[in-house]
C-alpha cells in the first residue's frame, strides 16, 4: 500500500514538472512568459531594459540620459489614442523620442523587436517609430522595428544603424536637418518609402538592401550629401530619387529591378 | 554716526532693482484690477480671479522662476488668468514674459494661461513670450494676439475651445508652434518658422491670410476634421507644406515652394485648391488621397517627381492647371501607374503658367 502511495505521489510530481515545463497550452515559447514591463513618460535615471517590454505611452530620452534596451529585448508599442490630439512630442501616435542616447544591443541571435501591439482598423502603421532629435552617439545594432509611421527618423542627429531591418514602416529612415547618420548592413523594406535624406543631411549608407518599397527606394534631396556605397536597391517605385548625378550612384551600388531606376530631380544636369 | 550709516544703508537697499520690483510668491491672487510696470518676479502661481483685470503697461518684464516639482521637464509656476489680460507693450517698449533664470531654457516656466474668459477680450500686443512650457495657452476664452513673438518655448501657442486672432505675430523657434482644437481661430500677416511643428489643429475653423509658414520640421500646416480658408500665404521650406485631413474648405493663391515632400497633401478631405503656386516641393505639388473637391487654375509645375499624385481609390478633378513643359502624363501617378488607385482627370490643362501675385507681401520678418 505504501509502495503504491509512493509510485502515486512520484508520478503526481512527474506530472507537475511536465506542466510547469511546457507552460499554458497553446505557448510554446518561455518567453512570452515572462512579466511585461511597461514603461512611458519620461526617463528619469539612465536606464536599462531587457525581457518583455510595454511602450504604453510616449516615453521621452531626455537630453544627458541614456536608455539602453539589452539583447533580446521585444518592445511591444501600445496604439495609444490620447496622443493623437494632442501630440506631447513630435508626433501624434505613441513614440520613442531620443534627444539623449538610446543604445540597442541586439546580437545576431538575439535581435532586439519594437512590434506594434495591435494594428489599428485599416491602417497599417501603428506607432510614431523612434525619433532622434537633437540627440548624438546613439547606436541600434541588430533591431527589427516594425509597423511605424517612420522607422527612425533623425532631426538633426547622429545615430550609427547596422544590421537592423526597418519593415512595414511608412517611412522607413529619414535624416532631416543636418544628420548624420550611417545605416550599415541592413534591410529597408515593404514600406511607403525606404531612406529619405533631407534638409542638408549625410548618410553614410553601406551594405544595405533597400527593396519592395511602394514608392521611392532611396530618396536624396539636392541640400544633402549621402555617401552610398554597396547597396541593393531593388523591387521599389522608383529605385533612386537624388540630385547626385546616376553615373556616381551606379558604379558603387546596384539599383535594378525598379518600376523606374533613377529619377533625377529637376534642375541637375543628367 | 552709526544711525546715519544705518540710513543709508537702508535707502540704498530700498533703492535697488530687487526691490524696486514686484514678486509674487507662491498660490496668490489678484483681488482688485491691477497694473504692472518695470520688473515683476513670479515665484509661484498667480491667479487673476474673474473680474479682475491685470494691465501691463510697455516695458515691463514679467519673470517666472523655475519650478518643476516632479522633474518633467515642465515648469510650474505660472500666470493663471480667469480674469481678463491686457498685455500692452510696443514696438519701443515691448512687455516681456520669460524666465528667470541665469541659463534659460524652454519650459522653465508654465504658461500665461488663460481660462474660461470670455466676457471680454484679452490682448497681447508686441509681447515677447519665451522659455515657457506653452507660452499662451488657453481654454474657453477669447484672445487676441498682435505683433507679438512666441520663442523658445516648448509650444508657442496652445489653445482650445477658444476664439483667437493672430496678426502680425511671429511664432518661431518653438518645439511646437502652434496647436489648437475646438477653436476659431483668425490668422493675418504672420510667421510661423523654425518649429518642429508649425501649426496644428483639430476640429477648428481657420482662416488664414498674408502669412508665412516657413522652415518648420515636420508639417507646416497641418489641420483634421476642420475648416479652412487659407489664401495669399506662404509655405515654404516645411516638410510637408499643407496637410488636410478630413477636412473641408479652399486653398487660393498660396505659394507653396520647396517642402521637402508635398506641397499640399488632401487626405479625405473636400477642399477647393485654386490659383495656387505648388512647385519645387521634394515629392510632389499635390498629393491627394481619397479627396474630393477641385484642383483647377494652379501652376503645378517643377515638382521633384510628381506635380500630382493619387493615392487614393478615388478620381481627382485637375483640370485646367499648368503642368509645365514636359508630359502631363509622366507627370501624374494614378491608376494608370498603379491597379486599384484613382485616375486624374487633367483635361483642359492651361497653355501657360497662371498669373498669381506674389502672396509674400507680408511686414513680418521681411
Amino acid at each position: 500500500m505504501d509502495m503504491r502511495r509512493l509510485m502515486l505521489a512520484l508520478l503526481l510530481l512527474l506530472l507537475i514538472i511536465l506542466l510547469t515545463a511546457c507552460g499554458a497550452p497553446g505557448k510554446s515559447r518561455p518567453v512570452a512568459n515572462t512579466p511585461l514591463l511597461a514603461v512611458g513618460g519620461r526617463l528619469a535615471a539612465d536606464t536599462v531594459l531587457s525581457g518583455r517590454v510595454l511602450l504604453l505611452s510616449d516615453l521621452l530620452v531626455p537630453a544627458g540620459r541614456t536608455l539602453t534596451i539589452e539583447a533580446g529585448t521585444t518592445v511591444l508599442v501600445r496604439l495609444s489614442e490620447s496622443t493623437r490630439i494632442d501630440p506631447e512630442y513630435l508626433s501624434p501616435a505613441t513614440e520613442l523620442l531620443v534627444r539623449g542616447t538610446l543604445k540597442v544591443l541586439g546580437t545576431d541571435g538575439e535581435p532586439v523587436r519594437f512590434l506594434p501591439e495591435r494594428l489599428p482598423v485599416a491602417e497599417t502603421v501603428a506607432w510614431a517609430g523612434i525619433l532622434f532629435d537633437g540627440s548624438s552617439d546613439s547606436h541600434i545594432a541588430f533591431a527589427q522595428i516594425e509597423g511605424a509611421d517612420t522607422g527612425i527618423y533623425c532631426i538633426a542627429s547622429s545615430v550609427r544603424i547596422e544590421n537592423s531591418r526597418l519593415v512595414r514602416c511608412r517611412y522607413g529612415l529619414i535624416a532631416q536637418a543636418g544628420s548624420a547618420v550611417q545605416l550599415l548592413d541592413s534591410t529597408v523594406e515593404e514600406g511607403e518609402g525606404g531612406i529619405f535624406c533631407w534638409q542638408r543631411s549625410h548618410a553614410l549608407l553601406e551594405g544595405n538592401i533597400v527593396r519592395n518599397n511602394q514608392e521611392e527606394g532611396i530618396y536624396i534631396d539636392a541640400g544633402s550629401q549621402p555617401f552610398l556605397s554597396g547597396n541593393v536597391i531593388e523591387a521599389n517605385g522608383i529605385g533612386i530619387v537624388a540630385a547626385v548625378p546616376r553615373q556616381e550612384l551606379a558604379a558603387a551600388n546596384r539599383v535594378h529591378g525598379n518600376g523606374r531606376n533613377y529619377l533625377q530631380l529637376p534642375g541637375i544636369e543628367p | 554716526m552709526k544711525r546715519l550709516l544705518l540710513m543709508m544703508a537702508v535707502a540704498l537697499l530700498l533703492a535697488s532693482p530687487v526691490f524696486a520690483s514686484t514678486v509674487y510668491r507662491g498660490e496668490s491672487s489678484l483681488y482688485v484690477d491691477t497694473v504692472w510696470s518695470g520688473e515683476v518676479f513670479i515665484d509661484g502661481i498667480l491667479t487673476v480671479p474673474p473680474e479682475v483685470t491685470l494691465e501691463i503697461r510697455p516695458g515691463t518684464t514679467v519673470r517666472f522662476t523655475v519650478f518643476d516639482s516632479n522633474g518633467d521637464g515642465i515648469g510650474e509656476h505660472e500666470l493663471f488668468i480667469q480674469g481678463r489680460l491686457l498685455a500692452l507693450g510696443t514696438a519701443e517698449a515691448p512687455v516681456r514674459f520669460t524666465s528667470a533664470a541665469k541659463d534659460p531654457q524652454p519650459g522653465d516656466w508654465g504658461a500665461i494661461n488663460i481660462m474660461a474668459s470670455t466676457e471680454r477680450e484679452n490682448r497681447l500686443q508686441h509681447c515677447r513670450v519665451e522659455y515657457g512650457y506653452r507660452g499662451f495657452h488657453a481654454h474657453f476664452s477669447l484672445a487676441a494676439l498682435s505683433d507679438s513673438v512666441f520663442t523658445a518655448n516648448v509650444r508657442g501657442l496652445q489653445f482650445q475651445e477658444s476664439t483667437l486672432s493672430i496678426l502680425r505675430c511671429q511664432v518661431k523657434g518653438n518645439g511646437n508652434g502652434a496647436q489648437f482644437r475646438n477653436s476659431q481661430v483668425v490668422i493675418r500677416d504672420s510667421l510661423f518658422s523654425a518649429n518642429h511643428w508649425g501649426l496644428r489643429g483639430v476640429y477648428s475653423d481657420l482662416r488664414l491670410e498674408g502669412s508665412r509658414i516657413e522652415g518648420n520640421l515636420i508639417n507646416g500646416l497641418n489641420l483634421r476634421m476642420s475648416s479652412i480658408e487659407a489664401m495669399g500665404n506662404t509655405v515654404r521650406g516645411n516638410r510637408r507644406g499643407i496637410y488636410l485631413q478630413g477636412s473641408e474648405g479652399r486653398l487660393q493663391g498660396n505659394l507653396l515652394q520647396q517642402n521637402s515632400e508635398h506641397g499640399i497633401l488632401l487626405e479625405d478631405s473636400n477642399v477647393l485648391v485654386v490659383a495656387n503656386i505648388a512647385g519645387a516641393n521634394g515629392r510632389s505639388g499635390v498629393k491627394t488621397i481619397d479627396a474630393t473637391g477641385r484642383i483647377e487654375g494652379n501652376d503645378l509645375s517643377g515638382n521633384g517627381e510628381y506635380a500630382l499624385y493619387n493615392e487614393g481609390a478615388s478620381p481627382a478633378d485637375a483640370r485646367g492647371n499648368w503642368w509645365g513643359e514636359a508630359g502631363i502624363a509622366e507627370s501624374v501617378f494614378d491608376g494608370a501607374d498603379r491597379k486599384g488607385l484613382g485616375r486624374v482627370d487633367y483635361r483642359d490643362p492651361l497653355p501657360a503658367p497662371p498669373l498669381i501675385p506674389n502672396p509674400n507681401r507680408s511686414a513680418m520678418g521681411n
